[in-house]
């Protein structure tokens, strides 16, 4: 599973139809200053060319804004931790035009 | 009477019969065939002329030898090796060991080695001893003694009953030579050398690998033909892509990315060439800050040149939440004192350069602290330690009084007025109008610099406020004491016309 999307690399420039894909990423809870406690999930994506560039095994693009995130997780999901990541991925303002692939 | 046989020599044999060696024996004219058939008759069951099989075992006296496929031995150099195989194609001189049965084991070639003179007696061996040799010679054109390699086991240390230590070596021919060098040994703990000697680890590493030459190194390549490499020379050690030294590491411990020369004793050095980018970053995976514009998301401090031509350094710290960069200063007692050369638990040394090769303090009026909200510079400490602060930019004369602190009464005041009278309240208007009306004579004093306040100067000027103040209320004072006096005379003169 991954998804295509419009994406600006490094320096503004815009590609389209970026192959996007989750790497890894794992569930952390973090203790706030009041004793709170929130559970986030933090995963890694990789960004390629399009899907071929993926397909003939050419390496991951360096895009800072679409790399590595984090959000909220919630500890009763059934939904797991890739899915839970597109999902909020396809959410970002970095990304536009989300379709999976 | 002996039975008769017809004898057409070699390839045919006996053309009648099947004589047995009685028989070849019993011949009147005795020749080399017929003494040649006589054992093999005797000895085997063989039917091809010239083939021998033996069924019992076949000692050759010590100091004779055998030949396989030549009419004598030959030499390499002054050595007659005593077992031969000889031939002119890949059959014929190839030897081979074969076992065919249903177990696990194999055929064995094995050696034997022992310091007894005598065959079959017992001599300890000693540390050193060759126990395997396979060596390879080639025709160099004169004579077969040139050696190309070999290949040898020696007892590794030494050895006792039960306890024979074993090391392997492997010798090769340089170019140019005709004697081999050993370029590799394992010894009897396993550990390998590449180069000539023993292996030895000085730190004393249980299993190890030891490269030794005057560039010693590892070459790594990838299938595309891009190799790293890294290596000892000299006592440094480096790391380098397709030829090019990216990082080095000297005896003393001085790392240096890209530097061929790091400076200090024991340091870290980067040089980053042309390029402008960050040049030191710390990183965590549970941090997503979101200003990629100006880091990775998961980037908590970077380091990097604050002004790409002429240098500087930028400290950037990115976070989630509400600290930034925050500056923890533990030293063992802060200091007390208030002189000229005191410290603090967090000290700043603003210097300048010198023009020469040194630095010289920050010049008196010179800005050796700055704090800026990112565009607008809101407070300065000049080099005379004279704070400025609150820019004044948004009117002529207007101080904003956002930097004042809580303890400046007209600050307080004048904040308290502006939010209770709409910005129209006396207090500040009125030291606005004074602000602007002697906007000139407040910039010569040093009251207003640029479009900061200086806070010493302001206080100054409160003070001689409060002192002229005094002054005149003292001078009222005066006037009410005699105007009083007047009034008393007044009256008493009043009160005696009344009577």
């Amino acid at each position: 599973m991954a998804i295509i999307a419009d994406i600006d690399l490094d320096g503004g420039i815009p590609l389209s139809g970026a192959y996007i894909r989750y790497m890894d990423g794992y569930v952390k809870v973090f203790e706030g200053d009041e004793g709170t406690k929130e559970w986030r999930l933090i995963y890694d994506v990789a960004v390629y060319k399009n899907q071929a560039a993926r397909a003939a095994g050419d390496a991951a693009l360096s895009v800072r804004a679409v790399d590595h995130f984090k959000c909220l997780y919630d500890l009763d999901t059934t939904t797991n931790v890739p899915t839970l990541a597109y999902t909020d991925l396809k959410a970002r303002p970095a990304i536009s035009n989300p379709v999976d692939a | 009477m002996a039975n008769t046989y017809t004898y057409t020599g070699p390839g045919t044999r006996w053309a009648v019969g099947n004589p047995t060696a009685e028989d070849l024996l019993n011949i009147s004219r005795i020749n080399a065939d017929h003494l040649h058939e006589a054992l093999n008759t005797i000895m085997s069951t063989s039917t091809a002329n010239g083939a021998l099989s033996l069924p019992a075992d076949v000692t050759i006296a010590n100091g004779f030898g055998l030949t396989i496929g030549g009419t004598s031995q030959l030499n390499i150099g002054s050595v007659t090796p005593e077992l031969q195989v000889l031939g002119t194609g890949s059959p014929d001189s190839t030897a081979m060991l074969a076992m065919f049965n249903s177990t696990a084991g194999g055929p064995l070639l094995s050696f034997l080695k022992s310091r007894s003179a005598t065959i079959g007696g017992s001599g300890i061996v000693g540390s050193g001893d060759a126990v395997v040799q396979l060596a390879g010679y080639a025709d160099d054109g004169t004579d077969y003694a040139s050696a190309v390699g070999m290949i040898a086991i020696s007892i590794d240390g030494t050895p006792g009953a039960n306890d024979t230590p074993g090391k392997f070596q492997v010798s090769l021919t340089p170019d140019g030579t005709q004697a081999t060098t050993e370029v590799l040994r394992i010894n009897n703990a396993g550990n390998a050398m590449l180069g000539a000697g023993a292996p030895t680890s000085p730190v004393g590493l249980s299993r190890f690998l030891e490269i030794e030459g005057a560039d010693a190194g590892l070459v790594l390549h990838d299938s595309g033909g891009n190799a790293w490499e890294m290596y000892n020379s000299s006592n440094v050690l480096y790391w380098a892509y397709n030829g090019g030294t990216k990082m080095q590491m000297s005896a003393a411990g001085c790392l240096g990315l890209n530097e061929a020369l790091p400076e200090g004793s024991l340091s870290i050095n980067i040089n980053q060439a042309a390029y402008d980018d960050i040049i030191f970053a710390l990183k965590s995976s549970d941090i997503s800050h979101g200003m990629t514009d100006h880091a990775e998301a998961d980037t908590y401090f970077s380091i990097k040149k604050d002004n790409v031509a002429t240098g500087g350094v930028a400290l950037q710290a990115f976070s989630e939440g509400n600290a930034g960069l925050v500056l923890h200063a533990r030293p063992g007692a802060i200091p007390t004192t208030d002189t000229g050369s005191s410290l603090g638990a967090c000290t700043i040394k603003a210097q300048q350069w010198d023009g020469g090769t040194d630095v010289i303090a920050a010049p008196a009026t010179s800005n050796a602290l700055a704090v800026t909200d990112g565009t607008t510079t809101r407070f300065i400490v000049k080099g005379n330690g004279a704070i400025h602060a609150t820019n004044v930019t948004s009117g002529s004369g207007d101080l904003d009084g956002t930097a004042l602190d809580g303890e400046d009464d007209i600050g307080l005041i004048r904040a308290f007025e502006r939010t209770v009278h709409s910005d129209l309240g006396i207090i500040m208007s009125k030291w606005d109008g004074q602000v602007e009306a002697h906007a000139d004579d407040l910039r010569r004093v040093g009251v207003v610099q640029g479009d900061f306040y200086c806070l010493q100067r302001m206080d100054s000027l409160l003070g001689g406020g409060v002192w002229q103040n005094h002054c005149r209320i003292q001078d009222l004072r005066e006037v009410l004491d005699s105007t009083r006096k007047e009034l008393t005379e007044t009256q008493a003169q009043l009160q005696r016309l009344m009577a």
